[in-house]
């Protein structure tokens, strides 16, 4: 089944092109990744697929269904993501709270999740007090309880320590491997190569290469896509 | 100088005497700006987080200008516009409230409202802008939003009411007009500052000045008492 298809995406702000004319079509569960350089317009096709932004062009169809505004069962977390000024455990209640989540089921779920993500000591933390990578692990376990079919990251490990960032990986591989479509944006050739199943590269706006993983970094096709892992595999 | 320490000497006395006169002043002066601040509150503050929520339609900019120009009104010109309506020859004469507290509540409130709405609107949308995409994110509708930064920034909310009551405690204008500073029935401690410096009886006023710095370094540290401790034990 197509978990994901966009038909011919155009956003244009005041005439400037930031995406354009972009169509894919992905299937159900694993893992995908969006590629490229900053301002490739990665960021912002993800918080269109997720409704948080309405493109002046095109479609979006999770699972089959036209998207319009938001959707219960795609969850997102944001590049930065914030909190309320409350305890770990509180910030999770708000979720469910907005959700209107039985008030009787709202422990187990948030115990159950705070365990998934490594958090299950922190319940009672303010989130001031988490480090980065545990802030972002907070921020999956948000999304996490929305019980969504497919989950988008923003830069899940930007700016995190090599810790962090394997933890915060873990999690991702278990969602994908429990069936639930990840995907996620990165600028980190290396990670994408470790974490997904298939690669979509973007360029200033444009969709450039979409292929299977193995497939993308063994006849990397496209001249700026080439350049891009080039530029990276240095650093 | 003499003058001044005998005058101080007596100011004293009145306070620590708790004098009749001086209670009943300060009396209502407490009663009528608090009644202002709580007919405002609420509708000003929900005014203030409205517009700083909805931020897309039309108007969105004139509303958000005219409370921050209504900040700065004159308050001799807003109790000569309600003198005005509650007057004899005014549409709201028969009414009967000119030269009475419900007058004074009325012409504060007035003077209140952009005040409260004002530095709400400011605070509130602060923290949108830090928390909105976030919100939404997890599928709050724009009244969760609102409610949510209005809790969020509850303890930053005492601000604007503390600046809102220190309005009021500190107007003199407005009420002097519409409540004419009857002895016994609308006389209030800055209106009485006023006449008893004109008259030249200086204890009584500078009894009523002390009170009134008193009661604002007071709120003033309650409000800051409160904010430190809500935030602390907002984060556990």
């Amino acid at each position: 089944m197509t978990a994901l298809r966009i038909d011919s995406l155009s956003y244009a702000p005041g005439g400037r092109v930031l995406l354009d004319k972009i169509s894919y079509a992905g299937g159900d569960g694993g893992c995908t990744a969006l590629l490229g350089p900053n301002g490739a317009g990665k960021s912002l096709l993800l918080e269109m697929c997720h409704g948080l932004r309405t493109p002046d062009e095109g479609d979006i169809f999770w699972f089959g269904r036209r998207l319009n505004g938001l959707r219960d069962d795609i969850a997102i977390t944001l590049q930065k993501p914030t909190f309320l000024m409350r305890s770990v455990y509180a910030n999770l209640r708000y979720v469910l709270g907005v959700r209107r989540t039985p008030r009787a089921q709202r422990d187990a779920r948030i115990r159950g999740i705070l365990a998934e993500v490594g958090l299950e000591d922190k319940a009672d933390d303010p989130v001031s007090a988490l480090s980065g990578g545990e802030q972002q692990c907070l921020s999956i376990a948000r999304a996490l309880l929305l019980e969504p079919r497919a989950v988008l990251l923003d830069e899940p490990t930007a700016q995190l320590d090599l810790a962090a960032t394997e933890r915060v990986e873990r999690i991702m591989t278990r969602l994908r491997n429990a069936g639930t479509k990840v995907i996620f944006t990165s600028h980190n050739p290396a990670q994408v190569r470790r974490l997904c199943d298939e690669v979509i590269f973007m360029d200033k706006g444009s969709l450039v290469a979409c292929a299977p993983r193995d497939e993308f970094f063994t006849h990397i096709s496209h001249p700026a896509a080439r350049a891009f892992i080039r530029s990276q595999s240095l650093l | 100088m003499n003058d001044l320490t005998a005058a101080m000497l007596t100011a004293v006395q009145l306070v620590a005497g708790l004098d009749a006169d001086l209670l009943e002043i300060v009396s209502l002066s407490l009663q009528t700006n608090f009644l202002a601040l709580a007919v405002v509150l609420a509708p000003a503050i929900l005014a203030g987080a409205f517009l700083g929520v909805w931020r897309r339609f039309r108007t969105h900019g004139f509303w958000v200008s005219l409370l921050n120009a209504m900040m700065g009104l004159p308050p001799v010109v807003v109790g000569l516009l309600i003198y005005l309506l509650l007057s004899n020859s005014g549409p709201l004469a028969s009414l009967e409230l000119l030269y009475t507290p419900t007058a004074m509540v009325i012409a504060q409130a007035v003077l209140i409202f952009p005040i409260v709405a004002s530095l709400t609107h400011q605070t509130v949308s602060d923290y949108y802008d830090v928390l909105n995409k976030q919100l939404r994110a997890l599928g709050c509708g724009g009244v969760a939003v609102m409610t949510t930064l209005l809790y969020e920034a509850r303890f930053s909310l005492i601000t604007a009411v503390l600046a809102g009551l220190g309005r009021a405690l500190a107007e003199v204008g407005a009420v002097l007009i519409v409540g004419g500073n009857i002895y016994h029935v609308t006389r209030v401690m800055t209106t009485a500052i006023t006449l008893e410096t004109g008259k030249g009886n200086l204890a009584l006023a500078l009894a009523l000045g002390m009170i009134l710095i008193a009661l604002s370094f007071f709120l003033s540290f309650v409000a800051g008492l409160v904010r430190r401790r809500g935030r602390m034990q907002a984060e556990i």
